[in-house]
């Protein structure tokens, strides 16, 4: 009886201790989304930089199309009236960003008065990681690790190039704030 | 019990307080760190460094436009070029291509600074299409050959000089906002009011300074400001808002004054009876608009929003918010929302709608001016900049640019040289010495070939420059009673695949006058492919009356294969279906249009339009006899301009314009150009030329000669021997008509081909000539080419007369 007086005595004190753990958990993942929320904004604004950077790059970058060297922009120019140069243009957009950015990634190019042309992998409606996933994560990997944030808010990067009537647009999204 | 029981809760309070505690210093901090601000921007970790990284991205973004628009411009400048035949000028004429001579005066094309002089006024065009900065086009170009690459180095001392935002946004040195100086009395005018204005800005939460950079902008101080659209005051109220704006009091004495304010003749006691006149009332007034604008959903929080106040002061809320949406952005900067600020926008909204494009595209001009002069003057009054308040640094870069193409622009040399030595040459049987030179040159050169007209174009160009280059030829037409065809038989399939068609318009120029007192003009029109245009004239002709027939292409409109006709004396359009053919006649030295609507079946122009009219037109354009069925004869032509196109074996983009949609092409470039070449040298005498009489009357002669395509006619005579001023004439006969002639036949040419030359005989019964007995006569038979040349002395065949 002493005994279970004694355990009656410790229940409340028991709830205590609950409640201060889930009151810390609360705290840890109000934390965690506050700072990761901060973070986020700070890390996309450098993503974007850096990204925006890479893409300017690869358009920079020198290509061989049936033995003459050009930019990968002159490239994507030339291919307009060219349909041939399209190809190239392809595989090294693929191989070049597969490499870079995975699997999430994706290129659209429009040519004036064309249907965009998608290169790269549709996850625009996918949704990686559910939200228990990503708050896990965050909880115990800690929250300034860039590869916890929302892996399904994508980066959007516009680009125009001089078509010889009108310019050509490119439209870069990634999924991936930092590798 | 109640201890352990106050003992229990205790713990549990202390855990909900130490939560609650510790949920409220972290939101605390967050809001903290999130509320921190540089610059008028909410501050990140690495924001200047992102900044400065965002500054190169710009840069590099507009180099790359810099290079690529650079190749746009050079390959669109070589291909207009070439079309020009390296020509910017045609000093030597132009009909359709531009000449490379007239006669013996030379008009060679200095293509190296030609295509220079093109290529810079591209890359102007160019460049206009980059938004986010002005590039300058005023590079220094020189061309360099690199085998067969052809090198472009434009150079220039412009530098782009951009001032670097913590927002991101570069922005040109020169959209900077300076203070302006204001002039003196103006700020004592402005500053009569400084306390009012100091305490209305207090009171809805602005800077003083702003609004007397409104009242600078809007009334320069004076109270009894009235614009041309009617708007009073220092403020500068328009009716309607005035209305929304004034209490009730004064509402009834504001009146709209817009006739009197359009003609400036508003009486000054007028304006003094309307409460807008009142400064206090008005800038007390103009306060509370001040910040309804500026608390407006779209406006309140954006960095620039001075300048979008200041936009909707002028232009109205709802024209900026739809600017600042249609960038996409929360925090747009007045540069970008500016963009948007269009006609359409403005469209929208009243009093915009009832407007011309011109007056909204002129108030669209008035709204950016507008900010830029009140950003400048809220700087003068002591505030800062309206934009741009988060410049962290400055930075300028070059405009130069190295571009290749495969091109070589020595193919202008080989083609001179096969123009002049063409020219030079051929002063016999043009057409055929032209060809063989052609043939020469092709076997022998590698990068271009020399083609004719026909094969230099295709679709509706080449319909276009067929008719311009039969029309000119017709112009050259020089028989009698003879016709000459100036459309080209085009196969079915050919005229399926046009695009377009053409559309002829004729009548007197300008001047109403009897039309036989003018010249003719016919408008060529074609909807597509391109603006074809051509004006050419052909002097010393009698066409109707007078002097000068004139041809005049312009593209505009197709309908398959009819032809519109426009008369402008009646002020109609008339339009012929159904043709087969379009004719220049030549009949009486008289010179008309004709058509043909089915084989054979011919009929003049106006006549034809007589019978849809049904009404004679008065003015005739003249021809003597309407009945021309017998007319079969082709007019001899003295085609002296040859149209010709060097196409070598660059490969240039062009656009071609479809009435589907706008293809691009990937083409040889062809060096287009016109040459006259004159036919100077007569055909050679004929050989064993004979005369013999038979009993029965008959005169034969015959004679030998070698066929060419530079022959028209024989022109026959005969003359008492030794007695020179005897000379008569039997007759000019076709060499065409021989091929219908059977040898018995009287007064017709007739040959048989004999190796290599051909053996004519013509008979003539002797009576129809005067020959008197024991007399003898000389007969002569004198070729006539094309060009009319022919010898002046020549054998005769003697005839003794018994």
């Amino acid at each position: 009886m002493i005994g279970n007086k004694k355990g009656y005595e410790d229940i409340p004190s028991t709830f205590s201790y609950i409640w201060l753990v889930i009151g810390v958990i609360v705290v840890l993942i109000l934390t965690s989304t506050l700072q990761a929320g901060s973070a986020e904004r700070e890390i996309k604004g450098s993503s974007i930089s850096y990204y925006e950077t890479k893409l300017l790059m690869f358009l920079r970058e020198p290509v061989s199309h049936e033995g003459k060297q050009y930019t990968i922009s002159e490239l994507i120019m030339e291919a307009e009236y060219d349909i041939d140069k399209r190809t190239t243009i392809r595989q090294r957009i693929q191989s070049r960003f597969n490499e870079m950015y995975g699997e999430y990634w994706s290129l659209e190019l429009e040519f004036p008065n064309e249907n965009p042309i998608i290169y790269g992998h549709s996850y625009k409606r996918q949704k990686v990681g559910t939200w228990l996933q990503n708050i896990m994560t965050r909880m115990f990997v800690g929250p300034g690790y860039y590869g916890m944030l929302p892996i399904d808010k994508k980066i959007t990067i516009t680009k125009t190039i001089p078509g010889f009537e009108s310019n050509i647009n490119l439209e870069f999204e990634t999924w991936i704030l930092l590798p | 019990m109640m201890k352990n029981k106050k003992g229990q809760i205790l713990p549990l309070i202390v855990v909900l307080v130490v939560i609650f505690a510790l949920i409220a210093l972290v939101l605390i901090h967050n809001d903290k760190s999130n509320s921190r601000e540089v610059n008028g921007q909410k501050a990140v970790i690495g924001m200047y460094a992102n900044a400065v990284i965002k500054s190169y991205q710009q840069q590099e973004e507009a180099l790359i436009h810099i290079d690529n628009s650079a190749k746009i411009a050079l390959w669109k400048s070589i291909d207009e070029i070439n079309g020009k035949g390296g020509l910017i000028t045609a000093d030597c004429g132009t009909s359709g291509y531009n000449l490379w001579n007239e006669g013996t005066n030379t008009c060679w094309p200095d293509s190296e600074n030609n295509l220079r002089i093109m290529m810079r006024d591209r890359l102007g065009v160019e460049f206009s299409k980059y938004e986010l900065l002005s590039l300058s086009s005023n590079h220094y170009l020189t061309f360099n050959q690199k085998g067969e690459q052809l090198e472009v180095v434009g150079e220039t001392n412009d530098k782009i000089d951009v001032v670097i935002t913590l927002s991101g946004d570069i922005i040109e040195k020169q959209t900077q906002v300076l203070p302006t100086e204001i002039p003196a009395d103006t700020i004592g005018r402005i500053n009569k009011f400084h306390d009012i204005i100091t305490r209305t800005g207090a009171l809805h939460k602005y800077d003083p300074a702003f609004q007397k950079a409104i009242i600078t902008q809007e009334s320069e101080g004076y109270e009894f400001a009235v614009s041309k659209s009617g708007c009073i005051g220092i403020q500068q109220f328009c009716y309607s808002t005035a209305r929304d704006y004034f209490d009730k009091a004064d509402k009834k004495n504001i009146k709209s004054i817009g006739d009197c304010a359009k003609t400036r003749s508003c009486s000054l006691a007028d304006i003094k009876k309307d409460p807008r006149s009142n400064a206090h009332k008005s800038i007390i007034n103009a306060g509370e608009l001040i910040e309804d604008i500026l608390g407006k959903k779209a406006i309140k929080d954006t960095t620039d929003k001075l300048a979008f106040g200041a936009a909707a002061y002028n232009g109205g809320y709802g024209p900026i918010r739809d600017a600042i949406k249609l960038t996409g952005k929360d925090d747009p900067s007045w540069e970008e929302v500016s963009q948007y600020i269009t006609v359409d926008v403005l469209k929208k909204y009243s009093p915009y709608k009832g407007w011309t494009d011109a007056e909204n595209q002129a108030k669209v001009i008035e709204i950016k001016d507008y900010v830029n002069k009140v950003s400048a003057y809220y700087v003068a009054w002591g505030g800062t900049s309206m934009f741009m308040p988060s410049v962290i640094g400055t930075f300028e870069f070059g405009q130069n640019f190295r571009i290749q193409t495969p091109y070589n622009l020595s193919v202008y040399d080989k083609l001179k040289t096969f123009a002049e030595e063409t020219i030079r040459d051929c002063k016999d049987n043009v057409a055929v010495c032209l060809e063989e030179k052609k043939v020469d040159f092709n076997n022998n050169s590698q990068d271009v070939q020399i083609l004719d007209l026909h094969d230099c174009e295709e679709g509706n160009e080449r319909v276009f420059y067929d008719l311009i280059e039969n029309f000119d030829d017709c112009g050259e037409a020089w028989g009698n009673n003879c016709k000459c065809q100036i459309t080209e038989n085009y196969t079915s399939e050919e005229i399926k695949n046009l695009t377009g068609g053409y559309e002829a318009r004729f009548g007197v120029d300008n001047t109403p006058r009897p039309i036989t007192d003018k010249s003719l003009y016919i408008n060529m029109n074609f909807t597509t492919p391109m603006e074809l245009q051509s004006q050419f004239s052909i002097p010393d002709q009698t066409f109707w009356e007078p002097n000068t027939y004139t041809f005049w292409y312009q593209n505009k409109k197709l309908y398959n294969y009819d032809l519109n006709f426009y008369y402008s004396l009646a002020n109609k359009k008339y339009t012929l279906k159904n043709f087969e053919k379009l004719f220049m006649v030549v009949k009486d030295k008289h010179y008309s249009l004709w058509v043909e609507f089915k084989p054979g079946a011919m009929s003049q122009i106006l006549h034809a339009l007589k019978n849809i009219l049904n009404t004679a037109p008065k003015e005739n354009l003249f021809s003597p006899t309407k009945d021309t069925t017998f007319i079969k004869d082709i007019c001899p032509v003295a085609k002296k301009t040859f149209r010709v196109c060097g196409k070598t074996n660059y490969l240039i983009p062009t656009l071609k314009k479809t009435i589907v949609k706008n293809e691009l092409t990937y083409e040889p470039t062809k060096i287009k150009f016109a040459m006259t070449l004159i036919d100077e040298v007569p055909p050679v005498e004929v050989q064993n030329l004979e005369v013999k009489e038979s009993f029965e009357g008959k005169i034969e002669l015959t004679w030998m000669d070698k066929h060419t395509e530079d022959f028209t006619m024989y022109n026959i005579t005969y003359e008492q021997k030794n007695i020179p001023l005897s000379k008569k004439e039997i007759g000019a006969y076709y060499e065409y008509n021989a091929e219908e002639a059977s040898p018995n036949d009287y007064n017709k040419l007739y040959y048989e081909n004999q190796s290599d030359k051909r053996k004519y005989s013509f008979m003539i019964k002797s009576a129809d000539l005067i020959l008197l007995s024991n007399n003898t006569y000389v007969f002569k038979v004198v070729g006539i080419d094309n060009f009319k040349n022919q010898k002046d002395m020549v054998q005769g065949a003697e005839l003794r007369v018994n």
